[in-house]
């Protein structure tokens, strides 16, 4: 019954903790890697930047307003040997969509600038390069920078 | 015997672990420190006022929960306010209250212990006085973020954002087409989703709490009407940016400018008198 007990102890031990660590660890990935920009002298990381653990297959959505006149660059990052990073922006308003980088050979970033302030919904997802791939979580980041004044 | 124990006591980690984990294909509405806030909306001209601050002074009356959380963000707006303007002294005192009400978060002494260290060893470079308001504020959301804390979150979001809006409507004197009415009225958007992530965790009676004054501060800029404008664009420049021209504007009339300002203003005061 002992043995029995504690092997399934070790079992979700093993099992959830290691995913509980990723996870967390996960936290400040935007501030890392595909997610850093080239233009660090002209641009700081807004605090709407964010990482997230994500399924993949899923979708995770942020909704975030964009300030207008001011220049921005959305950029997000995963582990780009395996995956490709696909960001869709559609207006939280009418759900028209504004922007898909699936049409961009999945770019990673995008400099953008809006005319007026409003609200946007960016929905970051996934794309296995190989069917291996198809299974599992993946950290992804999405940094949002702000052009300094 | 202590093999149940472990195992209980595995099972009820793991439910909270898989709780966390189970989070994909959630919506994230996502906001901007105070000192960015105040930063956009200073596009529209914003000087400094200290009669619109917080007093320090007024800490010890914030007992509870709700009171405390909500405080916090408005300090922590207040202490973005004045680092925005370098008003040093200002900062120092606002730190040390902020220090206070963060004790009674679930915040690692180590990071409040760095935050501290930071400001006090650039205490004479304003811009980094200004650089670490908004970095304190990212991490205490961080950690909280981190340790599950969503709802005082929110909480602390909903002061910030009320601070905020009431320090602007209450410098700003209503003209057509002026820039800082129209920052003011854009905010429309941020309280939208603010009250959709307070819908979200009204169980919680703080939340619930909070969820009617910011209902009604968005029902007031349900009336800001969006006009259609230009015929959105998508531009490929030169260099590579991708410009969007175009798209819907708001337009803020002065009933409900003035609307908002004696609103926010009324709650605010509730607010901050722990009423």
């Amino acid at each position: 019954m002992k043995i029995k007990v504690l092997t399934i102890a070790i079992f979700l031990f093993l099992i959830l903790v290691p995913e509980y660590i990723i996870a967390q660890e996960c936290t400040n990935y935007h501030k890392t890697g595909d997610c850093q920009t080239q233009y660090k002298d002209r641009y700081r990381l807004s605090s709407l930047s964010k990482s997230y653990y994500l399924q993949v297959g899923k979708t995770v959505k942020y909704e975030v307003v964009l300030y207008g006149e001011y220049e921005i660059i959305i950029q997000c990052c995963t582990n780009m040997d395996k995956y490709n990073i696909r960001f869709k922006i559609t207006s939280s308003d009418n759900g028209n969509e504004i922007y898909d980088n699936k049409y961009n050979d999945y770019l990673n970033n995008l400099n953008l600038l809006l005319d007026h302030t409003e609200l946007m919904s960016i929905e970051v997802s996934v794309e296995p390069k190989k069917k291996k791939y198809e299974q599992g979580k993946v950290c992804i980041g999405m940094a949002i920078y702000n052009e300094k004044e | 015997m202590i093999y149940k124990r472990l195992l209980l006591i595995l099972i009820f980690s793991a439910t909270s672990i898989l709780s966390y984990s189970q989070q994909t294909g959630e919506v994230y509405y996502l906001y901007p420190t105070p000192g960015e806030l105040i930063e956009v909306i200073d596009n529209g001209d914003l000087s400094f006022k200290k009669d619109l601050l917080n007093p320090e002074e007024n800490l010890p009356s914030y007992i509870d929960t709700k009171s405390r959380n909500l405080n916090l963000g408005i300090y922590m707006a207040d202490m973005a306010y004045s680092a925005f303007f370098s008003k040093r002294t200002k900062v120092m005192g606002y730190l040390e209250v902020i220090g206070k009400l963060s004790n009674y978060l679930l915040i690692s002494s180590q990071i409040k212990q760095n935050l501290v260290n930071d400001f006090t060893n650039n205490i004479d470079n304003f811009d980094s006085i200004y650089h670490f308001t908004n970095v304190y504020y990212y991490e205490i959301m961080n950690e909280l973020e981190k340790n599950n804390n969503t709802n005082i979150m929110t909480l602390i979001i909903a002061g910030a954002y009320i601070e905020c809006i009431y320090i602007a409507t209450n410098l700003a004197e209503y003209e057509n087409n002026s820039a800082l009415i129209q920052k003011i009225a854009e905010q429309k958007f941020a309280f939208v989703n603010l009250v959709k992530t307070c819908e979200l965790r009204k169980t919680n009676r703080n939340i619930a709490a909070i969820l009617n004054p910011l209902i009604e501060i968005q029902t007031i800029y349900n009336n800001v009407k969006m006009t259609e404008g230009t015929k959105r664009q998508m531009i490929r420049t030169n260099d590579g940016k991708i410009r969007f021209t175009g798209g819907p504007k708001l337009k803020m009339e002065k009933a409900e400018f003035l609307k908002l300002q004696k609103s926010i203003t009324r709650i605010r005061t509730e607010i901050v008198n722990n009423k």
